[in-house]
């Protein structure tokens, strides 16, 4: 085996060890925080917060609704 | 000392812009314990001590809502040292209704009011120093989105925390209670409060006695508990001694204990409140809380009165005649179909592709000219390219006639013996593929074809493979490892990186669509198709987010409140092609369709109707059956999207799908051209030359005959299909790796799939079973193994029909199969479903009405006895 093919390996296991482990990691974050393994691995919070902020906005308000009519602006 | 600074206020007011505004990328999301709202909490920018904890959006701190009551239970039991209380300037009058809450309690609260430049556009002037005087708290002008005010709003808040005391008593002078009666029963209600409860909090909680509050046992419960200790902590600061090991178990005694006083003390309390509240309500003339909220609605409008002055009042705003249009009954559906068309046609087929073309054939390809004639070098390349391909054919006939075409005087014996070969190409105007017939004639002339030299025409720059090719060779690596590098991991992960450029279009139209409030109409506009369904429009909601991820998508589905709306919520959700999805719509558009227009939107509008469609057929069992929740929502004022915020939104969103890559697809994409390379030939395991040995197609082989009626039966497209489960880009890598790398894959796969066959391919993909990591969530929303079980073999079969109508009836209308036993299967499946779809729903009796039905047929058998 020619030395150029040891280090290609040695790049490539390092590669794959530094994906494995982040996604150890993510799931270490993922039990610690209570958050979803996939969510602690995404790391893009401030769009998906702004999409579920937007969720809760649009579910926020809808006990006690019965007098008005779906889809009505309040 | 830390600070907490809490961020409370209305939905859409700015607040998640204001968190991000605050605490800039120090920020984080966790769950909330025991409930199932997100919590966010981050850093405060420039000052690490300060945590900035971001509410749920809430209308009041009645306990109404589950994100109601997850503030105010913050509030009470974490009592943070200052509310930041956001108010949208351009609906002040709704939004003091929580600030009159807050400011009882007994917690420094700063009024930040946010859209101040829309404010100040609509010619509307908002007088602060008169509003600070009427609510006795600090107010500050700000505008989240255009950064304005907040540093401002940073150094108040901390300000406020520094000035506690003075700031509460200011805020308690200023009480919204002012007509005599009610203020005198409060007084009362609070000298009724026992002795440790009659503290800076008293007047909010004897609003909550006189409203008969629901929770009220859990919140003297929690305010005994702080005066426990409070006292507790006082004792042991004046002796100065700590007892660590008898120090738990008192506390848990004392908790026992608070709860069960807690109790008592409620009972007590009520049974003295009920005569005060009673006499009140009968003067009045109306119930405890409506009196209590007709004193706030009150005093905030003789605020209004005097700290609002508005330049067009009674006039309609910009939103409401842009909104006229866009939500009108008529228009709002074509309107909604022509923009998701738009966005999916620039993102997939003419913005995205320009790009996504040179990222494929350049960056990830052989090359890209920096300067020069690539129009002729194309032209050559292609030249060459099927010149290759006839040479390939026509040795290959030779070789098959017994004649080797590397002995000299092989053209002569072809042409001898007649030999033909031929090869199918691609037909860009016609659409379809064709054979190609190479003669001895041809073959000659293909011969004469040499490879283009991309430098002659122009300043050329070579492509990642290329360039990691020569680095290769120059270490001498193995060649296998040169196969793993080149046809494996860059082969993969260059197909899926390649269609980065599209998905940066995607993100940006759908950042853009978000910021200027188009989205939210969406989720209106559907909910009136959804209702006439029997449908909830908040199902959209989940839906929507999924646009962008399956995961936060169905995480977004624990809103709903029924439990059958939730489940068939996160069944359906995944149906919608998440980011991950685009680049194998892509990829089929790019190669198979010609980049042809439909594709994109069709995909889109394609799991829009199977989710519709799923959500009638799903109503109509009685797993799902019921009314569907009413669906109440607020429109955002329309603005100018600010182009920090969407640029932000499109790179985050890219950067998880570059990240996710570099990972999961690098691991996935090795394993791939492994067992696709490795497999048991004549002298054992090892490298096989024919992938129709390999382990993959073993592997494949196994289920392709599931596929064999949709009409992709191949080994090499179930494990894609396969490996698309870990991820749903492993789809491209895969058909990658197995279709050669970077060496005009295209080609291969538009020559191993008819159009029938490989929409049906798209479809299934798009509509089966979500990726692992949503698979998860699934299991997670579900909470039950049976549920995720059930809902992962409903996405399934659902995709496997609809793969097997669009083979079938697709086919049959181009001429790509005749009739055969499936077609009539996917005949019958297609009646069968259009009745169920139209049948009404069966008429089910709820528990009580069964139970009242009964009641009543006893009685009568009882009278006729």
């Amino acid at each position: 085996m020619s030395l150029g093919t040891i280090a290609v390996l040695v790049v490539l296991a390092a590669l794959v060890g530094t994906s494995i482990y982040k996604q150890l990691k993510a799931r270490a974050r993922a039990k610690l925080t209570g958050i979803s393994p996939h969510c602690a691995s995404c790391g893009g919070c401030s769009s998906c917060l702004q999409a579920s902020s937007r969720a809760h906005s649009l579910n926020a308000y809808t006990q006690d609704t019965s007098t008005q009519s779906s889809g009505s602006r309040l | 000392m830390a600070t907490t600074i809490a961020l409370a206020g209305n939905p859409n007011t700015g607040k998640t812009t204001l968190f991000n505004a605050l605490t800039g990328t120090n920020q984080f999301v966790g769950n909330w314990p025991g409930v199932t709202v997100e919590k966010k909490y981050g850093k405060l920018r420039g000052d690490k001590d300060a945590q900035i904890v971001d509410l749920p959006g809430i209308y009041s701190l009645s306990p109404y809502t589950l994100e109601e009551l997850i503030a105010r239970t913050y509030l009470l039991e974490e009592e943070p040292d200052v509310i930041i209380n956001i108010v949208d300037g351009t609906n002040l009058e709704r939004n003091l209704y929580l600030t009159t809450q807050l400011l009882e309690l007994g917690i420094p609260v700063v009024l930040a009011v946010n859209l101040c430049d829309i404010v100040h556009k609509n010619g509307d002037t908002i007088a602060l120093k008169a509003l600070e005087d009427k609510l006795g708290c600090t107010v500050i002008e700000i505008s989240a989105l255009k950064n304005r005010g907040i540093e401002e709003l940073a150094k108040q808040a901390l300000l406020a925390h520094d000035t506690k005391e003075e700031r509460v008593a200011s805020q308690t002078e200023h009480s919204c209670f002012t007509t005599k009666e009610l203020a005198g029963a409060l007084d009362v209600l609070e000298q009724q409060l026992p002795a440790p409860l009659q503290n800076k909090r008293g007047r909010f909680l004897a609003v909550k006695v006189f409203e008969r509050d629901e929770q009220l046992v859990e919140l003297l419960s929690t305010e005994l508990k702080r005066s426990l200790n409070t006292l507790r902590a006082t004792i042991s600061d004046a002796s100065d001694t700590s007892r660590p090991s008898g120090s738990s178990s008192t506390g848990l005694a004392a908790q026992d204990s608070s709860s069960e006083a807690a109790a008592s003390e409620a009972a007590t309390l009520k049974l003295a409140a009920e005569a005060t509240i009673k006499a009140l309500e009968k003067a009045a003339d109306d119930d405890s809380e409506s009196i209590i909220i007709n004193e706030r609605y009150a005093f905030i409008s003789r605020i209004i009165d005097s700290v609002l002055i508005q330049k067009n009042a009674g006039k309609a705003r910009i939103s409401d005649r842009i909104d006229k249009v866009v939500t009108n009954r008529v228009l709002a559906l074509p309107l909604f179909a022509a923009v998701m068309f738009l966005v999916y046609f620039l993102a997939v087929t003419t913005v995205g592709t320009l790009v996504t073309d040179w990222a494929n054939d350049g960056v990830f390809g052989d090359g890209w000219f920096l300067a020069g004639n690539a129009e002729g070098y194309g032209e050559a390349a292609r030249a060459f390219e099927e010149a290759s391909l006839a040479q390939e054919a026509f040795e290959g006939a030779a070789v098959e006639a017994g004649l080797d075409p590397a002995s000299s005087g092989f053209l002569v014996q072809a042409e001898a013996e007649s030999i033909v070969g031929s090869y199918e190409a691609y037909d860009d105007e016609a659409g379809t593929n064709e054979l190609i017939i190479v003669d001895a004639a041809a073959y000659e002339e293909a011969l004469a074809v040499g490879e283009p030299d991309p430098a002659a025409f122009g300043v050329w720059v070579p492509g990642i493979p290329v360039l990691f090719k020569n680095l290769l060779v120059s270490l001498d690596a193995a060649d296998w490892v040169q196969g793993l590098v080149l046809d494996g991991i860059i082969a993969g992960i260059g197909a899926v990186l390649g269609f980065v450029p599209q998905m940066l279009v995607l993100f940006l139209l759908l950042a853009l669509l978000e910021q200027c409030g188009y989205m939210a109409r969406i989720a209106f506009i559907l909910d009136r198709v959804f209702r006439r369904f029997g449908l909830s429009g908040k199902s959209f909601i989940p839906i929507l987010i999924g646009t962008g991820c399956g995961v936060p998508g169905i995480m977004s589905s624990r809103t709903i409140e029924k439990q059958n709306d939730r489940r068939m919520t996160v069944m359906t959700t995944t149906f919608i092609p998440c980011s991950a999805k685009l680049p194998v719509i892509a990829l089929f558009a790019g190669a198979i369709f010609g980049g042809a227009w439909w594709v994109g939107p069709s995909a889109y509008f394609l799991g829009i109707a199977v989710i519709l469609c799923s959500g009638i057929l799903l109503k109509k069992t009685r797993f799902f059956a019921g009314k569907a929740a009413p669906f109440l929502m607020e429109l955002p004022a329309y603005h100018l999207p600010t182009p920090s915020l969407v640029l932000r939104s499109m790179w985050e969103r890219a950067w998880s799908f570059i990240k996710r890559a570099g990972t999961v697809v690098l691991i996935a994409a090795m394993i791939v051209w492994f067992i696709s390379g490795f497999g048991f030939a004549a002298n054992g395991f090892g490298m096989v030359e024919d992938s129709d040995a390999s382990l993959l197609a073993y592997l494949g082989s196994a289920l392709s005959w599931i596929f064999i009626p949709l009409g992709f039966g191949s080994w090499e497209a179930t494990a894609a299909s396969v490996t698309g489960l870990i991820a749903k880009e492993n789809l491209v890598s895969t058909f990658a790796v197995l279709y050669g790398g970077s060496e005009s894959w295209y080609l291969t796969m538009q020559l191993s799939f008819g159009l029938a066959a490989a929409y049906a391919l798209l479809a299934f993909n798009l509509l089966c079973a979500p990726c692992f990591a949503a698979i998860g969530a699934i299991r997670r929303e579900m909470n039950n193994a049976k549920w995720t079980a059930a809902a992962v073999a409903y996405q399934c079969a659902v995709a496997w029909i609809v793969g097997l109508w669009v083979f079938q009836f697709a086919g049959l209308l181009t001429g790509e199969l005749a009739v055969n036993p499936f077609t009539f299967v996917a005949a019958a499946s297609f009646i069968a479903f259009l009745y169920l779809l139209l049948r009404p729903a069966p008429a089910r009796q709820t528990k009580a009405a069964a139970a009242q039905t009964r009641t009543a047929a006893n009685a009568k058998a009882a009278d006729a006895a």
